[in-house]
C-alpha cells in the first residue's frame, strides 16, 4: 500500500518538477523539446531495463558501451549490402545475445567475476566493432531504417514507442512471471534459491543473454536516429546506463529495483543534460554540475529509506 | 621472506605473470632483454602506486570511479604549483598528495554520513574533479616543468628511475599496513561483514574514510610521478580509461569486487600482467583496431585459466 | 569461503525498502539545483544578449581540453562572433568519443533557437540527421574541420578546414625527402574511431608510397601524451632501427620527446600535425622536424563570417563556394619567423 502511495507522489512530484524546469527553463517545456528529451533518453533507458535484472542478481553488465557499436555495425554493413532490413536487425540483434549468453556463461559455470567477463566482452565487441569497417563510421542507410530513429508513427515518435516496448518487456518479465520472482530471489539469497533446486545457471544465462538483447536493441536504434554506425558509439552510455539504475532505485547491494524506475533514472539523466544544454552552461560546468545532481539525486532518495547500518 | 614466497604462489596472478613472461621470451622478439624488462617496470611502477589505494577500497567493498579524475586534478595542481606559481619542490609534492585526501575524504564523508552507494559517489566527484580540472587549466597543458620537480621522479638509480624506488617502498608499506597491521586487518573485517565488524566495535566510520583517504591520496601522488615521467601537466590525464585499467589488474591479482579479500603482491602482479601484455602488443605491431580487445581476450584466458586451475586444485 | 561470504553479504544488505517518500527528496533536490543554475550565472549567456545582442551563434566541438587546435578554434570563432555583434555559446562533447552527445546537443541548440551554428562533427554521418532538422528549422549552418559526408551539400552552407588527408600526405612526402628516400619510420596514431587521425595517418601512407621509406611500427596513442609515450617505448624497443616518427598531432609529442630521451635515441626525424605554438618552440629547439600547420584561427573568422552574411541576407547561401581549404604548410626551421607569425 505504501509503495503504490510512493509511486502516485512521485508521479505528482515528477509532474511538479517538470513544471518549475518549464518555468526557470526557457524552450524546456516545448511538446518539440520533451519528444527529443525522450529520444535521447531512450538509448540509456532501453539499457537499463537489461541492466537493472543483471544488477538485481548481483552482477554487472559493462559490455553495453561495445555492443551498442557491434550490433549496428553488423546489421548496419549487412544492410548497405543490401540485405533485407529485418534480417540484418535480426543478425545484429543475435550477436547482442550471442555475447551476452557468453558473458551469462562465464559467470555461472567459470565463475568469472561478471566486472571482468563484461568488461572483456565489451573491448573484445569494441574491436570487433572497429575492425569490420576499417575503424571507419558507416552511414547511409535505408529510409525505413532511419525512420525508426527519426519518424513517428501516429504522432509518437518510434523511439519512445521502442523504449515503452521495452519497458514493458522488462516489467512483465521481472512482475509477471516466476522466471522474474527468481531473478528477485536470487538477488536477494543465492544459497537458498540454489537449495530449492531452481536452476540458478540458467537463470543467469538468461538475464546476461537479455541484457545483451537490450544492448543491441538500443544500439541499434541509435544508428538508426544518427543514420550512421560510429564504431565507438557506444562510450558514453556504459556509466550513464548504470547511473540511470542506480538513481531509480536499483540497488548494487542486489535484490532490489524496479524496471520502471531505471527507465525514470534514465530520463532524468537525459533532462539534466537537457536543461543544462538550454541553460547555455559552460562545458566544464557542466561535469561538475552532473556530478553534483547524481550525487544528490540518490542521496535525496536514499534519505527515508531504511539503510544498513554501515554504508560501503 | 618466505612468507611472501609463499604468498605468492599461492597466488594464482604470481604463476600466470610467470607464464606469460615465458610466452614473452619465447614468442615475442624483442620482449626478452634487460632495455625492455627495464621499460615494463617503468610503465608499471605508476600503475602500481594506484592500484594499491583501489585494492584497499574493493577491500573493504566499495570502488572508487574517481581515482583516474583524482590523477588529471594531481597533474593539473602539480603543474601550476610547480610551474606557475614556482612553488618549491617540497610544498609541490605535499600540497598535491594533500588534495588527494582532501578527494578521499570528501568521497569517504559522502559514503559513511550521506550514505550513497561509492559507485555513485564516486561517478559523481570523477565528474566534478573533471570539470574542476578544466576549470583550472583552461583545458591547457603545462609542458616543461621544473628540474627540480622532475628530478623527484626520474633521478637515475642504477638504471632505474626513482619514481620506480618510490613505488617500490610504497607497495611495501602498503604490505605491511594491508597484511601485517591492525588497519589491515579492520580493513578486511569490514569488508566480510561490515555489521558484525561494526557491533564488536570497530570503528567502522574511520576504516571507511580513511580508506578512501588513502586511496585518493595515492592517486594524487601517482598522479603527480605522471606528471613528471611525461614532463607534461594536463586535465585528461588518467581518466576512466585509467580507472578502468586499475580495477581490472586489482581484480586479475585477486582482488574481489564484493570485498574482504584483497591481496597487495596480487595486485602488483595484476599490474605487471597488464603492462607485460600492452609491451608484448606493441611490439608484435598487433592491430590498433585490436589492441583492447587482444588485451581484454589475453585477460579473460588468464582469468579463465586461473579458475580452471583451482578447480583442479 | 567465496559462498559464506556471499552469503553474509547479501544477508546483511537486503533489506526491505520503504518506499513511500523516497522520490521526493530526490524531485526538490533536482528543482533546486536546477534554480540554483539559473541563477547563480554559469550560463554563459551575458548582458549582451538581452542588450542588443543580433542573436546567438552556437559553436559545436568535441572537447577543447588538451586541444591547442580546437580551442583557437574556438577562440577565433568567439571573437569574430562578437565582434559582429553577436552572442557566442560553446558547446562541447566533452569527450574524444562521444559522438551522440554531440548530436544531442545540437538538438538541444535546435530546441533553443539559436540564430546560427557553426559545428564541428565529430562524425560526419552522424550529424547528418540533425542538420536536417536545422535546416527544416531554418537556422543556418557552417561545418568546420572535419566534413559531413558526401552527398549532403544541401544540409549547410559551407565547409571550412583543413584538408587532413592532404596534410599527411604532405608529411609523407616530408619525411621522404628528410630521410633521402629511405629508411624506417613509426607512426603515432590518434584515437580509435578518430575521423582526423585516420585521415593523416592515411595520408602520410599515401606520401610515403613509391619510396623507399617504410613503416615499422603504428600505434594509437590516444591523443594523451602518457599514452603516447608508452606506446613509443614499447615500439621502440622493437625497432632498433629507426630514422623517423609521424605524430598525427601535436598534442603528443610531449610523451612522444620523453620517451625518445629516455630510450636515448638521437637524431630521429619528427613530423606532427597542427602547427601549434607549442610544436613551433620544439621546432625552434631542434627537437623536431616540422609540422603541417592548420590554421584555426583563419577557420574560424571565415566560419563565422560566411556565416553572419547569410543571416543577414547578404549573401545567397548558395553563392558560397561549398569547400574553403584552409590551406596548410610544413612549419619547419626554414620558416621558423612565418611560423611564429601564423601559430595559434
Amino acid at each position: 500500500m505504501g509503495q503504490r502511495v510512493g509511486r502516485i507522489l512521485f508521479s505528482l512530484l515528477g509532474v511538479a518538477a517538470l513544471a518549475a524546469a518549464g518555468l526557470l527553463v526557457p524552450h524546456f517545456l516545448t511538446p518539440a523539446n520533451l519528444l527529443n528529451v525522450v529520444r535521447q533518453s531512450s538509448i540509456i533507458g532501453i539499457g537499463a531495463v537489461g541492466m537493472t535484472m543483471v544488477i538485481v542478481i548481483l552482477g554487472i553488465d559493462l559490455s553495453i558501451a561495445g555492443l551498442i557499436a557491434l550490433c549496428p555495425m553488423v546489421s548496419g554493413l549487412l544492410m548497405l549490402q543490401g540485405v533485407p532490413i529485418v534480417i540484418s536487425i535480426v543478425a545484429g540483434i543475435i550477436a547482442g545475445i550471442g555475447m551476452g549468453l557468453f558473458n551469462g556463461l562465464m559467470v555461472a559455470k567459470l565463475d568469472v567475476p561478471p566486472f571482468i567477463t563484461t568488461l572483456v566482452v565489451g573491448q573484445v565487441s569494441q574491436g570487433l566493432a572497429l575492425i569490420m569497417n576499417n575503424g571507419r563510421s558507416i552511414g547511409g542507410f535505408p529510409a525505413s531504417y532511419v525512420h525508426i530513429g527519426n519518424g513517428s508513427f501516429l504522432g509518437i515518435p518510434v523511439s519512445d514507442l521502442l523504449l515503452l516496448v521495452m519497458m514493458g518487456i522488462g516489467i512483465f518479465i521481472t512482475q509477471f512471471t516466476p522466471t522474474g520472482n527468481r531473478i528477485y530471489a536470487l538477488g536477494g539469497n543465492e544459497t537458498v534459491v540454489r537449495q530449492e533446486g531452481i536452476n540458478v545457471d540458467g537463470l543467469k544465462l538468461f538475464v546476461y543473454a537479455f541484457s545483451g538483447f537490450c544492448a543491441s536493441i538500443a544500439g541499434i536504434l541509435l544508428s538508426a536516429q544518427l543514420d550512421t554506425v560510429h564504431p565507438i558509439q557506444g562510450d558514453p552510455y556504459l556509466l550513464d546506463t548504470i547511473a540511470a539504475c542506480v538513481i531509480g532505485g536499483v540497488s548494487l547491494a542486489g535484490g532490489e529495483g524496479r524496471v520502471a524506475m531505471a527507465v525514470g533514472g534514465a530520463l532524468i539523466i537525459g533532462s539534466v543534460r537537457n536543461v543544462l544544454d538550454l541553460l547555455g552552461v559552460h562545458p566544464f560546468f557542466q561535469n561538475v554540475l552532473v556530478g553534483t545532481i547524481i550525487i544528490l539525486v540518490v542521496f535525496g532518495s536514499g534519505l527515508s529509506r531504511y539503510r544498513r547500518t554501515v554504508p560501503v | 621472506m618466505r612468507g611472501i614466497i609463499q604468498h605468492a604462489l599461492k597466488n594464482g596472478s604470481a604463476v600466470i605473470l610467470v607464464l606469460l613472461v615465458l610466452v614473452g621470451i619465447v614468442f615475442v622478439r624483442n620482449f626478452a632483454s634487460v632495455d625492455n624488462a627495464a621499460v615494463i617496470v617503468r610503465q608499471s611502477a605508476i600503475p602500481a602506486i594506484a592500484v594499491l589505494g583501489m585494492t584497499m577500497v574493493l577491500m573493504i567493498g566499495g570502488i572508487d570511479l574517481s581515482l583516474g579524475f583524482v590523477v588529471g586534478l594531481a597533474s593539473t595542481a602539480t603543474g601550476f604549483m610547480a610551474k606557475v606559481w614556482g612553488l618549491p619542490v617540497d610544498l609541490t609534492v605535499a600540497a598535491t598528495v594533500l588534495i588527494g585526501a582532501l578527494v578521499g575524504l570528501v568521497n569517504g564523508a559522502i559514503i559513511q554520513y550521506m550514505k550513497v552507494p561509492s559507485f555513485i559517489t564516486t561517478l559523481g566527484t570523477g565528474y566534478i574533479l573533471y570539470g574542476i580540472s578544466q576549470l583550472v587549466s583552461a583545458g591547457n597543458v603545462i609542458t616543461r616543468l621544473p628540474p627540480s620537480l622532475l628530478a623527484v621522479g626520474r633521478t637515475d638509480l642504477l638504471g632505474l628511475p626513482t619514481s620506480v624506488y618510490i613505488a617500490v617502498g610504497i607497495i611495501a608499506l602498503g604490505w605491511f599496513l594491508i597484511h601485517r597491521s591492525v588497519f589491515g586487518r579492520a580493513l578486511s573485517a569490514f569488508g566480510f561483514n561490515s555489521r558484525a565488524a561494526f557491533l564488536s566495535g570497530l570503528s567502522t566510520a574511520r576504516v571507511n574514510v580513511l580508506t578512501y583517504v588513502l586511496c585518493s591520496s595515492l592517486a594524487a601522488l601517482a598522479g603527480l610521478l605522471l606528471t613528471i615521467r611525461v614532463n607534461a601537466a594536463q586535465p585528461n590525464m588518467g581518466g576512466g580509461v585509467f580507472t578502468f585499467e586499475i580495477i581490472t589488474a586489482a581484480i586479475v591479482g585477486g582482488t574481489s569486487l564484493f570485498g574482504g579479500v584483497g591481496s597487495v603482491i596480487g595486485s602488483l602482479f595484476g599490474v605487471l600482467i597488464i603492462k607485460v601484455i600492452e609491451n608484448c602488443i606493441n611490439l608484435m605491431n598487433i592491430s590498433y583496431h585490436l589492441y583492447l580487445a587482444v588485451q581484454g581476450g589475453i585477460i579473460l584466458t588468464v582469468i579463465v585459466m586461473d579458475k580452471i586451475r583451482s578447480r583442479a586444485a | 569461503m567465496p559462498i559464506v561470504h556471499f552469503f553474509t553479504h547479501t544477508f546483511l544488505f537486503k533489506r526491505c525498502a520503504v518506499r513511500g517518500l523516497s522520490k521526493v527528496p530526490a524531485a526538490v533536490f533536482a528543482l533546486a539545483l536546477i534554480a540554483g543554475t539559473t541563477f547563480t550565472g554559469v550560463k554563459q549567456s551575458t548582458a549582451a544578449e538581452s542588450s542588443g545582442s543580433k542573436g546567438t551563434i552556437a559553436l559545436s566541438l568535441k572537447t577543447i581540453t588538451n586541444d591547442d587546435f580546437q580551442k583557437a578554434l574556438a577562440d577565433a570563432v568567439k571573437a569574430k562572433t562578437e565582434s559582429m555583434g553577436y552572442t557566442f555559446l560553446l558547446v562541447t562533447a566533452g569527450e574524444q568519443t562521444a559522438v551522440s552527445t554531440q548530436v544531442n546537443q545540437v538538438e538541444d541548440l535546435i530546441a533553443k533557437k539559436v540564430t546560427g551554428i557553426v559545428l564541428n562533427p565529430m562524425d560526419g554521418n552522424a550529424v547528418v540527421p540533425v542538420l536536417g532538422k536545422a535546416r527544416d528549422a531554418g537556422i543556418p549552418v557552417v561545418i568546420v574541420d572535419s566534413p559531413v559526408a558526401k552527398g549532403h551539400d544541401d544540409l549547410y552552407i559551407t565547409f571550412v578546414g583543413t584538408d587532413n588527408f592532404n596534410a599527411g600526405m604532405q608529411a609523407g612526402k616530408q619525411m621522404v625527402q628528410a630521410l633521402g628516400n629511405k629508411g624506417k619510420v613509426l607512426v603515432v596514431r590518434g584515437a580509435n574511431g578518430s575521423v582526423a587521425g585516420d585521415n593523416r595517418v592515411d595520408g602520410f601512407k599515401k606520401g610515403l608510397e613509391g619510396s623507399g621509406v617504410m613503416i615499422a611500427g603504428e600505434q594509437p596513442g590516444n591523443w594523451t601524451n602518457s599514452v603516447a609515450m608508452q606506446v613509443t617505448e614499447n615500439m621502440l624497443q622493437a625497432n632498433k632501427d629507426v630514422q623517423g616518427l609521424f605524430s598525427a598531432s601535436d598534442v603528443m609529442l610531449d610523451g612522444i620527446l620523453e620517451a625518445l630521451s629516455d630510450a636515448n635515441r638521437k637524431g630521429i626525424v619528427i613530423i606532427s600535425v597542427d602547427g601549434s605554438h607549442k610544436a613551433v618552440d620544439l621546432l625552434a629547439a631542434g627537437e623536431i622536424y616540422g609540422t603541417m600547420a592548420q590554421f584555426p584561427q583563419k577557420i574560424g573568422s571565415l566560419a563565422v563570417e560566411k556565416l553572419v552574411s547569410v543571416i543577414e541576407n547578404k549573401s545567397a547561401a548558395n553563392s558560397i563556394p561549398k569547400v574553403i581549404d584552409s590551406g596548410t604548410m610544413l612549419y619547419s626551421k626554414d620558416n621558423l619567423d612565418e611560423a611564429k607569425k601564423q601559430m595559434f
